[in-house]
């Protein structure tokens, strides 16, 4: 089969316009130019702008076919503008912080393209080679800027912490994935339904998607995979971590939602009760550890555990369900985009004050920061207080529909155990409010003045956050549309049907 | 037993021999060199297997140039007969971590070896570099065109990470 360039840039161009900006940014390099730094930064954000207008746009558009190794359907049309947003927000956010380095490093702008590359390549296909290749430039890129701090002993060895888990991640994954092949004598996730079940290949393929599974785990931080996440979100540079903690996250549970439907209609695979327990595990642990901590990166690498907990929860909705995927997928997308928006809002404001050129790290460092940054104090406390699930901000939205959808396929013990747990994540989204409002004032540390594109954008944010809590109805029907017209009409399924 | 099936069974076990090396030496030059003892078994065995040319790539990049970086490093390190020292694990330990890796290995053999996976005839110019590099330009564009990304984006990391240190403001 040849390929037709000019079709698939008429259907991935959203995805390559990232890839360009990236080589071209690296191009800027060969003219010397104290501006360098602010010309890849506006370089970069452009792209990314201009990538989510194109993905919104060809969301609209509906599914494209033709392309053995990639897919352009609503889903990941969806999910590509939350990942080339991801990397707006990030780019605008980090450019002071770069400047403000030991060692200004404009290539972070071209890693972070890279990255968001790779990890729109990865919700962009259903074949599982193009998956690695895309899941292995988007780590690179990102071992590379976690590592960026070179002076910083911490920083280096965050980078190779991150590297060798990382890696071994990823040969899981890859184990996985050739006794996937060996089972089906396929790499593409969407033949799974046409094949024909083999009881001769039945071990070796449960063991392959066993495998498959254990590789998303450890990509997402779910317990028990999760050590390496504290040591890497707390070494790495602060605008890297809240990329880290969204981008990957919405990637790599992108490119799940496809691994689960392919898998679920296979009923010899116990696909809910094994994410039933990780979810399981991973909300308890994340939010109880999450309580000891005393740095704000650790507290906010639990967190972002937490949260992938609820996601796997609504991940086990999904299996639940079957084919009939409406209902299921869209309180997962919604979850997606809200994650994203108040953690990526957490870090923007604590990039910001990270931005005097000393990494704000204990969570001492926030004490009496009302009195001297009021506005943004007010708004970080937005943004923790909607994490815990506070109506009426988009936080609580997004958890209850995510509950709500679990209880209705009958997975009551897991619904409970996520209230009850983010009812405990109050107490440490709270401590840094607390920390900010009631404690006295000790630190003499300068951040600068935020530029004013950094302050729209974060007042934008912050509306954002009150918009999608009190007025979610068109945001969430978008979240509905990004389902296939065919899957809508189809009735629910029975609650308890399917259940292990 | 026809002699390819012999040389097959002779690289294999030459292999996971030579493989255990890797892991049991104590010095790092020998681990090396056994680890180019597997690289080159593994290649004779995709030529077994009739990809003559991935066993030729095989000997080029792994066997030649990865492991000469291997030995630079090693040498570059200099390490000292003292640093070498043993440590970690007991003997009760040792053989308790041989057993269960030992059991993984024989179950993932077992089980990868007892079904009949289906094998169709091969084509006539099976793993040559002609059909090779069609397949890679026409259906696979995609794969191959995102690898070659990859290896950029691994390109300006190790220069980014590695570059000599500007002078601190």
């Amino acid at each position: 089969m040849r390929l037709d360039v000019l079709q698939l840039w008429q259907h991935a161009w959203p995805s390559l316009t990232l890839l360009i900006a990236a080589m071209v940014s690296l191009l800027t390099s060969v003219f010397p130019s104290r501006h360098r730094a602010r010309i890849t930064a506006v370089l970069a954000a452009t792209a990314f702008l201009l990538s989510a207008q194109g993905f919104f746009h060809q969301w609209g558009l509906g599914e494209a076919k033709g392309f053995e190794f990639l897919v352009v359907d609503p889903l990941s049309n969806y999910l590509g503008a939350l990942i080339a947003l991801i990397g707006f927000i990030t780019s605008i956010a980090a450019y002071p912080y770069i400047l403000s380095q030991a060692e200004a490093i404009p290539e972070f702008f071209s890693l972070l393209l890279f990255a968001a590359f790779g990890m729109t390549t990865m919700v962009m296909t259903t074949n599982l080679l193009a998956f690695v290749l895309g899941l292995e430039i988007m780590s690179l890129s990102l071992y590379v800027l976690v590592g960026l701090r070179r002076y910083d002993p911490r920083s280096g060895e965050a980078a190779f912490k991150y590297f060798l888990l990382g890696s071994v991640a990823t040969a899981f994954l890859l184990f996985g994935i050739s006794f996937f092949y060996g089972s089906t004598g396929t790499l593409d996730l969407s033949r799974i339904p046409e094949l024909l079940p083999n009881p001769e290949m039945a071990t070796l393929f449960k063991l392959g998607a066993l495998l498959i599974l254990l590789g998303f785990a450890f990509k997402v931080g779910a317990v028990p995979f999760h050590f390496w996440a504290p040591d890497v979100y707390d070494g790495a540079p602060m605008p890297v971590t809240g990329f880290m903690a969204t981008g990957v996250k919405v990637a790599a549970f992108g490119a799940l939602i496809r691994v689960v439907e392919a898998f679920a209609p296979r009923h010899e695979l116990p696909l809910q009760r094994w994410i039933v327990m990780l979810s399981f595990a991973t909300m308890i642990v994340g939010n109880l550890v999450a309580l000891r901590q005393r740095h704000l990166k650790r507290i906010l690498a639990y967190s972002s555990i937490a949260h992938a907990g609820y996601l796997l929860l609504g991940m086990a909705t999904l299996v639940g369900t079957g084919e009939i995927r409406a209902a299921a997928l869209s309180p997962i997308l919604f979850y997606l985009l809200v994650y994203s928006l108040l953690t990526l809002g957490v870090f923007s404001v604590l990039t910001i004050l990270s931005s005097g050129g000393q990494e704000l790290n204990d969570l001492k460092d926030l004490d009496g920061l009302s009195e001297k940054r009021p506005v943004l104090s007010a708004v970080l406390s937005v943004f923790f207080i909607s994490l815990a699930g506070v109506p009426p901000t988009a936080g609580f939205l997004a958890k209850y529909y995510l509950f709500s959808q679990a209880i209705q396929v009958g997975l009551y013990p897991l619904a409970i155990a996520g209230i009850l747990a983010s009812a405990v994540s109050l107490y440490y989204y709270l401590g840094p409010i607390v920390r900010m409002y009631f404690h006295s004032h000790e630190k003499t540390w300068q951040a600068p003045g935020v530029m004013a594109s950094l302050r729209l954008l974060l007042a934008l944010m912050v509306a954002g956050v009150f918009y999608l809590g009190l007025f979610p109805a068109s945001t969430l029907e978008i979240s509905r549309r990004t389902v296939p017209i065919r899957a809508l009409e189809a009735p629910l399924a029975s609650p308890s049907a399917k259940l292990p | 037993m026809n002699g390819f099936l012999i040389l097959f069974y002779f690289l294999a076990a030459l292999a996971v021999i030579s493989a255990t090396g890797v892991i049991s030496l104590r010095h790092p030059v020998h681990c090396a060199l056994s680890l180019v003892v597997t690289l080159i078994a593994l290649a004779g065995l995709y030529v077994t297997l009739q990809a003559d040319f991935l066993g030729i790539v095989q000997v080029l990049t792994y066997a030649g140039a990865i492991l000469v970086l291997f030995i630079f490093i090693i040498m570059l390190l200099n390490l000292q007969d003292d640093e070498l020292k043993e440590r970690g694990y007991g003997a009760a330990a040792k053989a308790l971590l041989a057993a269960v890796s030992l059991g993984l290995f024989l179950s993932l053999g077992y089980l990868v070896t007892r079904p009949h996976f289906p094998i169709s005839a091969l084509p006539e110019d099976f793993g040559s570099i002609h059909s090779l590099g069609k397949a890679l330009f026409t259906s696979y564009v995609i794969p191959f065109e995102l690898a070659g990304i990859l290896l950029t984006v691994a390109l300006i990391g190790a220069v980014l990470l590695a570059k000599r240190r500007l002078e601190l403001k």
